[in-house]
């Protein structure tokens, strides 16, 4: 099941379509740290009001919609405002990514979104022990998702379960395996939560 | 009569060698010849040129009197034959009137060479501060009572047991170097460089925080977070696999939650407990507070605690690369932590620069969780938590601070701007090297614009106002109108040099820091006048200068008025500042400040741990503070119906009933071997060598320290008795050898019987009738060690504490040793005056003080023999002033 978590008022009425004002400018990133559902309130507390500066002008940029289940968020800003006026929409999601990961301690980072189409995605799920909390669980997040290839990643500690989505042309289980046991995490090979899609 | 001659051509030759000595003056030409006729009927039949027994050959020439080392023999054949231990039993003793005719040139003879000798050497050097003395000093001249100055300067060296003697107290450019530095850091201190006080912060730290030791150990299970009481459910304990990848713990934020941390480690060489969260930038007087409660930790449950446990708070000196030294620079105290229930504990503190806060499990047994399978939660033992410490400060009660009214008076601060001083130097400001956590740390620096600086309108005046009230107290004594030119003289001298006002007086109090005035107990010729006097009671009871009352005192010239030396000198061990003679002077006398001299074998010894021993120190502090305090009888040196214990010295005793890490006053059981200083563990540690005891040292300790007694040095060519630590053979069988060499049976005749009775305590001072043992022996009971300690020593040959005093009276144990020792009152009473001459005086007293010696004693006999009564004799006695 797709989730979505609309952050604005507007859509919990019902106003999904605009999600920003017409004069707002969106911009989608893929969002890395998003390894567990409540993640996505640490993203909101983060990252969910940065603001650019450039001389002595700023301009604020509003987190406006995540999907959890792609790792995905949509950013919204005043293009006319002075520090953004004229900016690509790739350089303002670099400039989103900087904010993001000095506000987060590196723990999100806004990528350009996955241009992997979807027949060409895997995801395997992996059964994990010995993580006991979220701190656990975001070590083993980030042994994931730095295997090249890898676009999603999550973690449950509680129910001892990884999952990942990659590009099988980069990466394997073995490879995502291996990066767990590089990491000291616990692999169960015969877990019945392993279930290759 | 070849020896008679030989005697009194010895004597003559003695006697004529010392300058300004004429033979028709003394008795250099004519020995009595009663005197001779007893050392030829009584002496000469070992002590002749063919025997020499002993090594003294009293038949021969060279008996110089002028020369130390001939005093001193003469010296020990007077006490011998005083004593009745010469002749020895068995050769015939001489009559009383033998004894007398002896005994009474002897005296005469010495006590006239002495006198000879004092008067030709002149007055002796004046003393130099010792580093503990010039520490306090500038403490207390310049309010900074907590400024570490001392370990700045070099060691000083010792004499008579005491580094107050000047003989030990030299002065060489490498001193000098130090105590301009020493200086300049003081004055750094002392002088205000700002308008306003910098703002008081409350920082309530966590012992874990990112990159901190603590998280490291909760990740391993060497510490849990707990919350409300129980483990924090965002950071379960670590458990089977422990918790992996600090940094990405440290990212999600798990160590900032404010949890309390469950310890159950350590300190250690690989372990530090730091509140890294304030690192101090002001050095100055802080609040502390912290929060601390124990608990009993079984596989992931908490539950009541078996008792109350101590936590110990340190301060720390960060080093260079901010890691900090391993062992703090200093212990706050130890701290009550009840079970389940916080106790709040609140004291002040000076922190300098650099310096963050310490914590340790002290009452903890070791404990390591990081292998062992299942971590935390396979762990079942005791723990500390701390919920925070809170560091607020620095406490500044006035702006400037009395540091720099001590130096600038009222003048105001304000800002050094260059237009408005043409030609003038502004002060120069070195950029403070701050060692803190920066964005991670809840304390920072509180800077402030601009160069500020004390203004004069008249800087000439102002500093000789300024330098009129500075210099006595610094000199501790008037200091006259010329003197104080000239440090006037340097002021101006740096002002018409272009220096602001501010580096001109700091170069004149640069300079008086590091004066002779400064640097010695200058005292007049003849006999020391009121200041003088002021300096030697204050230097003695508080190892620091006098205060305004006493200098008033001595100002008035009322201070030497017996009844006024007297109340001063009960007001000043009344005041808080006593408490430094008690370390100073214990440290010395009783060789504390060597408790940490050797770490015992931890094999042979695992209950020993830093708490148990700063305990130990602790007790003999209180129990000496006790005697004087309560003026008690000279005879609790060595026996004893109470002690001064914490619970940790009560299990190390084996005494029932105490609680918690406060020394308090603890009456013994019946039958108890403890009591008195023999019987502390910090006199058995300090003269135990960590694996093993030997009666030698400790029976050397007793006849020099207590009875004053000092015996012979051991002979080069014979080798120390080597204990034998794998049980087959006692040391009293070992030593029962060595006696039997005639040449060491004399000396260790009298050493060893105290050391006999003193075997009943092993290396820590733990009573034992068993040695314990590495290899040979029977299995050993745990008795009250900690059940969290693993024992591997086995118990081996039965200790015999018997023994037999040279004058005949034996003893069966250390009880009856202790019987017989304070049955000696005069000689407690004689010894302890004698010390605390040499410690206040910086003078061994001579054999013409003996008389002196024995009057003080006589006369605290006579007020009851009390310890403090003893001290005040001192203090009214000639020989205090003495030079």
């Amino acid at each position: 099941m797709k989730t979505t978590l609309a952050l604005i008022p507007a859509l919990l009425i019902g106003l999904a379509p605009a999600l920003a004002p017409a004069a707002e400018a969106l911009v989608k990133c893929r969002i890395t740290g998003l390894f567990q559902p409540d993640r996505v309130d640490d993203l909101r507390r983060q990252g969910g009001t940065l603001r650019i500066a450039q001389g002595g002008d700023s301009a604020e940029v509003r987190l406006v919609e995540v999907d959890y289940d792609d790792a995905e968020a949509t950013y919204a800003y005043d293009p006319d405002a002075r520090p953004l006026k004229g900016m690509s929409a790739e350089k303002a999601r670099e400039r989103i990514d900087q904010l993001l990961r000095a506000a987060s301690r590196g723990a999100f980072a806004a990528l350009p979104p996955s241009t992997l189409p979807a027949d060409r995605r895997q995801e395997v799920r992996i059964g994990v022990a010995g993580l006991d909390c979220k701190g656990c669980a975001f070590g083993a997040y980030r042994a994931l998702a730095k295997v090249d290839g890898v676009e999603r990643a999550t973690v449950d500690f509680k129910r001892g379960v990884a999952t990942a989505r990659f590009d099988p042309a980069k990466a394997s289980r073995d490879a995502l395996v291996a990066a767990l046991k590089k990491a000291e995490v616990e692999v169960i090979e015969t877990s019945p939560d392993r279930a290759d899609k | 009569m070849p020896g008679r001659i030989s005697i009194r051509i010895a004597v003559a030759l003695a006697l004529s060698a010392w300058p300004g000595w004429s033979p028709a003056e003394g008795l250099a030409g004519e020995l009595p010849p009663e005197v001779a006729d007893v050392i030829e009927a009584r002496c000469l039949g070992c002590h002749d040129g063919a025997s020499k027994r002993g090594g003294l050959d009293l038949s021969a020439p060279g008996a110089d009197l002028a020369d130390p080392e001939g005093f001193a023999r003469w010296a020990k054949v007077h006490d011998r034959v005083e004593s009745g231990e010469m002749p020895p039993k068995g050769k015939g003793r001489p009559t009383p009137e033998e004894s007398r005719a002896l005994l009474g040139w002897l005296d005469r003879s010495l006590t006239e060479a002495e006198a000879a000798r004092l008067a030709a050497s002149g007055s002796p050097p004046p003393r130099r501060l010792t580093r503990t003395e010039y520490e306090n000093t500038v403490r207390d001249l310049l309010d900074l009572p907590g400024a570490a100055l001392a370990a700045l300067l070099p060691p000083d060296g010792s004499a008579h047991g005491f580094d107050k003697n000047a003989e030990a107290l030299s002065l060489s450019h490498v001193n000098l170097a130090k105590y301009i530095e020493a200086a300049d850091q003081a004055l750094d201190l002392a002088i205000a460089t700002r308008p306003t006080a910098p703002a008081v912060r409350k920082s309530r730290l966590s012992l874990v925080d990112r990159g901190g030791f603590d998280a490291y150990l909760s990740m391993q299970g060497d510490a849990v977070l707990l919350r409300d009481g129980k483990p924090d459910p965002d950071f379960p304990p670590a458990g089977e696999q422990k918790h992996h990848d600090q940094g990405a713990h440290e990212t999600m934020g798990s160590f900032e939650t404010g949890s309390t941390v469950g310890v159950f480690r350590h300190e250690e060489e690989s372990v530090s407990h730091y509140f890294r969260g304030h690192t101090t930038f002001d050095p100055g007087r802080y609040r502390v507070r912290a929060s601390f409660w124990a608990f009993q930790w079984d596989k992931g449950r908490v539950f009541p605690a078996r008792r109350t446990e101590a936590a110990r708070l340190s301060v720390v000196q960060l080093t260079g690369d901010g890691r900090g030294g391993q062992h703090p620079s200093y212990t706050l105290g130890y701290f009550d932590a009840p079970s389940l229930a916080p106790a709040v504990h609140e004291m002040d503190a000076w922190l300098n620069r650099n310096e963050i806060m310490g914590f340790d499990v002290a009452s903890l047994a070791p404990a390591a969780n990081y292998s062992r399978k299942g971590h935390a939660m396979a762990f079942v033992g005791p723990g500390i938590a701390v919920d925070w410490v809170e560091v607020e400060g620095p406490l500044n009660e006035t702006w400037p601070p009395r540091s720099h009214k001590a130096l600038f008076g009222d003048l105001p601060i304000v800002e050094f701007r260059p237009e408005r001083n043409p030609g003038v130097r502004k002060p120069s400001r070195d950029e403070p090297r701050w060692l803190g956590l920066g964005d991670l740390g809840k304390n920072h620096p509180d800077p402030i614009k601009g160069t500020w600086t004390v203004r004069s309108d008249d800087p000439r005046r102002d500093a000789d106002r300024l330098l009129a009230a500075f210099l006595p107290r610094a000199f501790r004594r008037p200091v006259a109108e010329e003197v104080r030119r000239r440090y006037v003289g340097r002021v101006e001298r740096r002002l018409e040099a272009g220096d602001c006002f501010e580096t001109a007086m700091r170069s004149a109090y640069l300079a008086a820091l590091c004066s002779p005035d400064f640097l010695h107990h200058v005292e007049p010729e003849g006999r020391p006048d009121d200041h003088a006097l002021a300096c030697r009671l204050s230097y003695f009871l508080w190892d620091s200068p006098p205060d305004e009352a006493l200098t008033a005192l001595a100002a008035s010239g009322e201070l030497s008025r017996p009844d006024v030396l007297r109340a001063q000198a009960e007001r000043l061990l009344a005041d808080p500042r006593s408490a430094r003679f008690i370390d100073d002077f214990l440290g010395q006398w009783l060789k504390l400040r060597s408790i940490a001299a050797n770490d015992p074998d931890r094999k042979l010894y695992p209950e020993f741990n830093p708490y148990l021993q700063d305990s130990m120190v602790a007790e003999t502090h209180a129990y000496f503070r006790e005697l004087l305090d309560r003026d008690l009888d000279i005879g609790h040196l060595v026996r004893s119906d109470f002690a001064m214990l914490n619970e940790a010295l009560a299990d190390h005793y084996g005494i029932e009933g105490v609680s918690g890490p406060a020394i308090r006053r603890v009456a013994l059981p019946p039958g108890c071997p403890r009591g008195g200083l023999l019987t502390q563990a910090s006199i058995l540690k300090v003269t135990a060598n960590g694996t093993t005891t030997s009666p030698v040292p400790r029976g050397a300790f007793v006849l020099d320290r207590l009875l004053g007694r000092p015996p012979e040095p051991p002979p080069a060519s014979v080798p120390a008795v080597e204990p034998d630590v794998r049980g087959a053979t006692t040391i009293r069988e070992l030593l029962a050898r060595h006696r039997s060499d005639p040449g060491c049976a004399g000396c260790h005749a009298k050493i060893d019987p105290p050391g006999f009775a003193m075997e009943s305590f092993d290396v820590i001072g733990g009573f034992r009738t068993r040695y314990r043992s590495l290899e040979n022996g029977d299995p050993a009971p745990r008795g009250k060690i900690d059940p969290f300690i693993g024992i591997g020593f086995k118990l081996g040959p039965a200790v015999d504490p018997s023994g037999t005093l040279p004058d005949g009276r034996t003893f069966r144990d250390v009880r009856e040793l202790q019987s017989r020792l304070a049955e000696g009152r005069a000689a407690l009473l004689k010894n302890l005056a004698r010390r605390w001459l040499v410690y206040s005086t910086g003078r061994e007293p001579g054999f013409r003080d003996r008389k002196a010696l024995d009057a003080i004693a006589a006369r605290a006999e006579n007020r009851g023999g009390g310890v403090r009564s003893l001290l005040l004799e001192v203090v009214q006695d000639p020989l205090f002033q003495a030079r």
